[in-house]
C-alpha cells in the first residue's frame, strides 16, 4: 500500500483548523474569568512559546527524517519507556477527544436538538470521523483543505457582522487583571497549542524540508485566528457579560443583527461549528489510532479505529453533565496537557542531543541519526 | 368449453398433467435418458463441439491454405453459412490465361456493392488477362501453386495493378479473414494464394454530423460527434491540426470487438497516462462493450465512486480543449460520446462556452452553476430540516407564510418533499422515454397540472413546489449528465439525513460526501485538484480566467510541456520603443 501524502496547503489547513476549533467550544468561557478584558492577548502571548516550541520539535523531527515520534522515541529512549510515552499521548488524545466530543454533542443538543438524545448526536460526529480517518490521512488533509476557505471566510463573516455592535471600551482596562497576573494566565494556559503534536505523527508523510514553514505558519494562522474571534467576542460584550456564556461565539452569532428579516443568523453559521468539530475529531481520532499503530509496529491503524471510537464515545459520558465536561477539559487539554506532552519532548530532545554529542565526541563509529530501523 | 373445463378442474382433483417444455435448458430435475429428448441434448453437444472447433480455428490464428476450396469450406463454418444469410461467396474467374479461380467473400449490407462492382469485380474479371500477363511477361510465366516467390508476385501485382481501391491489405490467417469481413470489407481469395486480399467497402448506413443534444451552447461550434469512429477522429482533426496528434486504435471486447481509438498529443500528454489507458483499454475482458459508458465503467478507478471519473462529451471542441492540455481522449467506434480522462469535480462542472465568453461571464455561469449544484443537492433536505426541527431560524415572516401554506397540508414535511421530488423524477423519466415532441409536452404539461392539482388538492403546500422547482432547476445547470444523475440520486440521502437529524445531519452527510469524494481519482489525479490537493496550472478551475493567463497547462495531468503559452502572450501590450515605427504601441 502507497503511503499517504500530505501536502503543504493541506497540512497547514488541517492544522490550522486543529489548532483553533477551541474557539468554538467553551474553552474561551473559562478563559475569560482568567484574562478578563485582556483574554485576547493571551493567544499571542502564546505564539511566542509555541513558535520556539514547534522548532525544537522540528529540530527533533528533522534529525529522524521519514520518521514520526512514536519512532524516534523507541530509538531514542527504547523500547520500554517509548511505550509508556506512547501510551501517555494515546490516551491524552482519546481523552482530549472525548471532553471535546461532549462539549460539540451538548452545544448541539441546546441549541439546535433540545429532544435528542445526546448519544445519537455523539455517536453521529464519531461515524462521521471515523469514516474519514479510515479513509486515510491524505483524504483528511484534502477535506481540510477544501473546507478551510470556507472556514475562514465564515469566520471572518461572523466577526464583520458584528462589526455594528462593537463597543472599543470592551478591551479596556488594556492589561487586565494586569501584565504579571497575564503573563502567568498565558504560562499556565500553554496546554491549547499542544495539538501541533499532530505534526509529529504526520511528519513522515509531509513535503521533504517543509515540516518547520507547515508548524511556523500554522501555530502564526492559530494564534491570529483565536486572537480574533476573542477580541470581538470582547468588543460585542464587555468581560462581565462574556464570560456568563459558555459557548461566547455562539453567542456572539445571536447577537448579529441585519435588518429585520434575518433574525437568527446562527443557523447560516452552523456548518463553521460542525465541520470544524468534524475535522477536529477525525484529526484527534487519527492521532490516536496512529499513536496505537506505530507503538504496536503495526503497518495499518484501520484495526484501532473502532476500538477507539468506542473508548471516546464512553469517555464523552464519563463528565456528569456539561460544566463538568467543560471544566474537566480545560484542565486536560489546556493545563495539564502542555506539562504531559511537554516532558516527553523535552526528554526525546535531550536524549537527541545527548547522542549527537556522544557521536560527535566518538567520531564516526555511533549509528547515525535518521537510519531507518528494519521496522520503519 | 373452456368454462366448464375450467369448473371441472376446480371441482374434481386430477393429477397435473406434465408439463412439456420446447426448450429444456437448465432443466437437471430428471436424469438423462434415451428417448425422444436424446436426440436433442446429442445435437446440442455437436453444435457446441462444432462451435468450438470454429472458435479454435479463429484462436489459433490458423493460416489460409492455398487450396481455394478447403479455404472457402471452412470460411462457410466459421460464418455459420448457409444458415447466416448474410455471407455472400461470390465464386468468379480472373480473366488471366489460363483463368484462375477467385471468391469474393463479404457480407450483405455493410458494404458498398458499387465499389465491389467498379473497383473489384470488374477489373479483376475484365482486366486481369490484360494487366497481369502484360505485366508478368517480363518475369517468366504466370505463377503456379507451390512456388512461393511466383505466388507472392502474383499477389502484389492483383495488389498493386488491379485492385484501384484506397486501402486493400493483406490477410494470411482465417481470423484476420473473418475480422475484415465483418468489418465491412470484401475479402478475395484467389485460388493457389495462401494469402487475401482485403479490399475497403464499408458501406453501411451512418448519421450525418448533428449538433450537440446534451451539450448545446449558443456560442462556439455547432458540431457534436456522430456514430463512426473515422468521421470523429476527423472532427477532431479538423480542430487540432498538429502531426503529434496520435489516433492509436485499441481493440475491445471479445463477443464483438468495437474499435477505440486513443487520441493523444504525443509531445505533450504524459507517456504515462497514455500506457496507462492503452493498459486499462487493452486488459478488458467482456464480451460487449458497445457504448462508451460500459467502458467507463470498465476503465475508472473506482466503479462504486459517487461520481463519475471520466468525463463523456459528445463535442469535438472540447475534446480538442482537452487534447492541448495534456489529456487523453477516447473514441469507441459506434458511439457519439468521447470520454475524456482525466476528469476532475471541476472539469464535470465546465461547460465548453465558459471559454468562449468573456471570462467574467464565463465565471459567472460557472458560479451559477455551483449555486444550482448547491441547490439540487441540498435544498430540499434543508427545507425539511429548518420546517422539522429549526422552525426558529425561518424569520418570522417566512414562517408565518410556511405554516399559512402548510395549513391544509396533512402530511409531514418529508412526506410532502418525497411525493413532490418522486413525481417530478417520474415527469423526467417518462419525458424521456416517450418519443419526440410529446415527451416535452408530457413534460411541461404534467408538471403545471400535477404541481397545480396537488397543491389544490392540499397534498402539497405551494411553497414546496418552489423548492421543487428550484431543485430541478439546479440539477439542470449540472453540465455533465453522468454526474447530475449522482446529484438526483443523493438528494434522496440528504433528505434523509435532514428528516432524521436535521441541519446537523446534512452537515454530518456533507462532510461524509466530501471525503468520498476526496478520495477519488481519476487514472490516479486526485478529483478535487487542482484545489486538493493543490497544483500549479491556469486559473480555470473554479472561476474561468482571461484567456491570456491561461499560461500553464494543469500540472496534475503532469504535461511534458508545463507552459502553454508566454508570460506576455498579447504582444501588442508591449510597451512601445523609441524605434518601432510600426502602429500598435501602447
Amino acid at each position: 500500500m502507497a503511503s499517504p501524502r500530505l501536502g503543504f496547503n493541506e497540512a497547514v489547513a488541517l492544522t490550522v483548523i486543529f489548532l483553533s476549533v477551541k474557539v468554538m467550544i467553551s474553552h474561551l468561557a473559562l478563559m475569560f474569568p482568567l484574562g478578563l478584558s485582556a483574554t485576547w492577548m493571551i493567544p499571542l502571548m502564546h505564539l511566542p512559546v509555541g513558535l520556539i516550541g514547534f522548532a525544537v520539535l522540528a529540530w527533533l523531527l528533522n534529525q529522524f527524517p521519514g520518521r514520526t515520534i512514536i519512532e524516534i522515541g523507541e530509538e531514542l529512549v527504547g523500547p520500554a519507556l517509548n511505550i509508556f510515552f506512547a501510551l501517555v499521548i494515546y490516551v491524552f488524545f482519546t481523552g482530549g477527544s472525548a471532553l471535546v466530543l461532549r462539549q460539540s454533542a451538548e452545544f448541539m443538543l441546546t441549541d439546535f436538538f433540545p429532544d435528542t438524545p445526546i448519544s445519537v448526536v455523539a455517536a453521529t460526529y464519531m461515524v462521521g470521523a471515523a469514516l474519514i480517518v479510515y479513509l486515510g490521512l491524505e483524504t483528511l488533509g484534502r477535506v481540510a483543505r477544501i473546507a478551510f476557505p470556507f472556514l475562514i471566510i465564515g469566520l471572518a463573516l461572523l466577526i464583520l457582522l458584528t462589526a455594528n455592535l462593537w463597543q472599543p471600551h470592551g478591551i479596556y482596562p488594556l492589561w487586565g487583571p494586569g501584565i504579571l497576573e497575564l503573563s502567568w494566565v498565558a504560562l499556565s494556559t500553554l496546554g491549547v497549542g499542544v495539538e501541533i503534536f499532530f505534526l509529529a505523527l504526520a511528519a513522515p508523510y509531509l513535503p521533504q524540508g517543509r515540516l518547520l514553514p507547515i508548524g511556523l505558519i500554522s501555530v502564526l494562522a492559530a494564534g491570529l485566528v483565536v486572537a480574533a474571534v476573542i477580541l470581538a467576542s470582547l468588543l460585542v460584550f464587555p468581560y462581565p457579560v462574556v464570560q456568563e456564556w459558555t459557548l461566547p461565539v455562539f453567542a456572539i452569532t445571536r447577537a448579529i443583527e441585519w435588518g429585520g428579516f434575518f433574525v437568527r443568523m446562527e443557523t447560516l453559521f452552523l456548518p463553521l461549528w460542525v465541520f470544524s468539530a468534524l475535522l477536529a475529531h477525525a484529526t484527534a481520532l487519527y492521532l490516536s489510532v496512529a499513536t496505537a499503530a506505530r507503538a504496536l509496529k503495526l503497518p495499518y491503524h484501520r484495526p484501532f479505529i473502532l476500538p477507539t471510537v468506542v473508548l471516546i464515545l464512553a469517555a464523552a459520558f464519563v463528565p456528569p453533565n456539561f460544566p463538568a465536561a467543560m471544566d474537566w477539559g480545560f484542565a486536560f487539554l489546556v493545563r495539564w496537557s502542555f506539562i504531559f506532552l511537554g516532558v516527553i519532548v523535552a526528554v526525546l530532545v535531550a536524549a537527541a542531543l545527548l547522542r549527537k554529542r556522544q557521536q560527535g565526541k566518538g567520531g564516526k563509529t555511533g549509528r547515525r541519526p535518521g537510519r531507518r530501523t528494519n521496522h520503519t | 368449453m373452456s368454462w366448464a373445463r375450467t369448473l371441472a378442474r376446480l371441482l374434481v382433483f386430477r393429477e397435473p398433467e406434465e408439463p412439456r417444455y420446447a426448450f429444456t435448458a437448465g432443466r437437471k430435475d430428471r436424469p438423462r435418458e434415451r428417448g425422444p429428448g436424446a436426440d436433442a441434448v446429442e445435437d446440442k453437444k455437436n453444435k457446441l463441439r462444432e462451435g468450438q472447433r470454429v472458435d479454435n480455428l479463429l484462436e489459433q490464428d490458423r493460416l489460409l491454405s492455398t487450396g481455394l476450396d478447403e479455404n472457402e469450406r471452412l470460411l462457410r463454418q466459421v460464418f455459420r453459412h448457409p444458415e447466416n444469410k448474410d455471407l455472400v461467396l461470390r465464386p468468379f474467374s480472373l480473366s488471366t490465361d489460363p483463368p484462375r479461380r477467385a471468391l469474393l467473400v463479404f457480407l450483405d449490407g455493410p458494404t458498398d456493392k458499387t465499389v465491389q462492382n467498379l473497383a473489384i469485380l470488374q477489373p479483376l474479371m475484365l482486366l486481369a488477362g490484360l494487366r497481369l500477363d502484360r505485366d508478368l511477361d517480363g518475369e517468366g510465366p504466370v505463377p503456379g501453386a507451390g512456388d512461393e516467390t511466383a505466388r507472392e508476385a502474383l499477389l502484389n501485382r492483383i495488389q498493386e495493378t488491379l485492385l484501384p481501391g484506397n486501402e486493400v491489405t493483406t490477410a494470411a490467417s482465417f481470423k484476420d479473414v473473418a475480422s475484415e469481413v465483418l468489418a465491412g470489407n470484401t475479402v478475395l481469395l484467389v485460388d493457389g494464394l495462401d494469402r487475401a486480399l482485403s479490399v475497403e467497402t464499408k458501406g453501411w448506413a451512418t448519421r450525418g454530423v448533428g449538433t450537440p443534444r446534451a451539450e448545446a451552447v449558443i456560442r462556439g461550434p455547432q458540431e457534436a460527434f456522430t456514430e463512426q469512429v473515422r468521421i470523429n477522429v476527423t472532427l477532431v482533426r479538423k480542430i487540432l491540426r498538429r502531426s503529434s496528434l496520435v489516433t492509436d486504435f485499441v481493440k475491445v471486447g471479445q463477443m464483438s470487438s468495437y474499435q477505440c481509438a486513443v487520441l493523444y498529443l504525443d509531445d505533450i500528454a504524459n507517456p504515462d497516462l497514455v500506457a496507462e489507458v492503452r493498459r486499462r483499454l487493452e486488459s478488458i475482458k467482456a464480451d460487449y462493450v458497445n457504448e462508451s459508458g460500459i467502458l467507463e465503467q470498465f476503465i475508472e478507478d473506482a466503479p462504486r465512486g459517487l461520481a463519475p471519473q471520466v468525463l463523456a462529451t459528445e463535442r469535438p471542441d472540447r475534446v480538442a480543449a482537452a487534447l492541448v492540455e495534456g489529456r487523453v481522449a477516447i473514441l469507441l467506434d459506434g458511439n457519439p460520446w468521447a470520454l475524456i480522462i482525466p476528469a476532475t469535480f471541476f472539469s464535470l462542472m465546465h461547460a465548453a462556452e465558459d471559454a468562449y465568453v468573456r471570462w467574467p461571464f464565463g465565471s459567472f455561469a460557472r458560479l451559477i452553476r455551483y449555486v444550482g449544484l448547491g441547490l439540487a443537492l441540498l435544498l430540499p433536505g434543508s427545507y425539511v430540516a429548518l420546517v422539522t426541527y429549526h422552525q426558529e431560524f425561518i424569520p418570522t415572516d417566512l414562517l408565518l407564510a410556511f405554516t399559512g401554506a402548510r395549513e391544509q397540508v396533512p402530511f409531514p414535511t418529508v412526506v410532502e418533499v418525497l411525493l413532490m421530488e418522486v413525481a417530478f423524477e417520474l415527469i423526467r423519466e417518462a419525458g424521456i422515454r416517450i418519443p419526440g415532441t410529446v415527451g416535452t409536452t408530457l413534460g411541461i404539461v404534467g408538471a403545471l397540472i400535477l404541481g397545480q392539482a396537488a397543491v389544490a388538492a392540499n397534498i402539497v403546500s405551494p411553497i414546496l413546489i418552489v423548492i421543487v422547482a428550484l431543485t430541478a432547476l439546479g440539477s439542470f445547470t449540472i453540465p455533465n449528465y453522468p454526474f447530475s444523475l449522482s446529484v438526483r440520486t443523493l438528494r434522496f440521502a440528504y433528505i434523509a439525513l435532514g428528516s432524521f437529524l436535521g441541519l446537523f445531519g446534512i452537515m454530518v452527510g456533507l462532510f461524509v460526501h466530501l471525503a468520498l469524494l476526496a478520495r477519488l481519482t481519476s487514472f490516479g489525479v486526485p478529483f478535487f485538484a487542482p484545489v486538493a490537493p493543490v497544483t500549479r496550472g491556469a486559473p480555470d478551475h473554479l472561476w474561468r480566467g482571461p484567456v491570456w493567463e491561461q499560461e500553464c497547462r494543469p500540472d496534475y495531468v503532469d504535461p511534458l510541456r508545463r507552459r502553454r503559452q508566454p508570460r506576455v502572450s498579447r504582444g501588442w501590450v508591449r510597451a512601445r520603443k523609441k524605434d518601432d515605427e510600426e502602429p500598435g504601441g501602447r
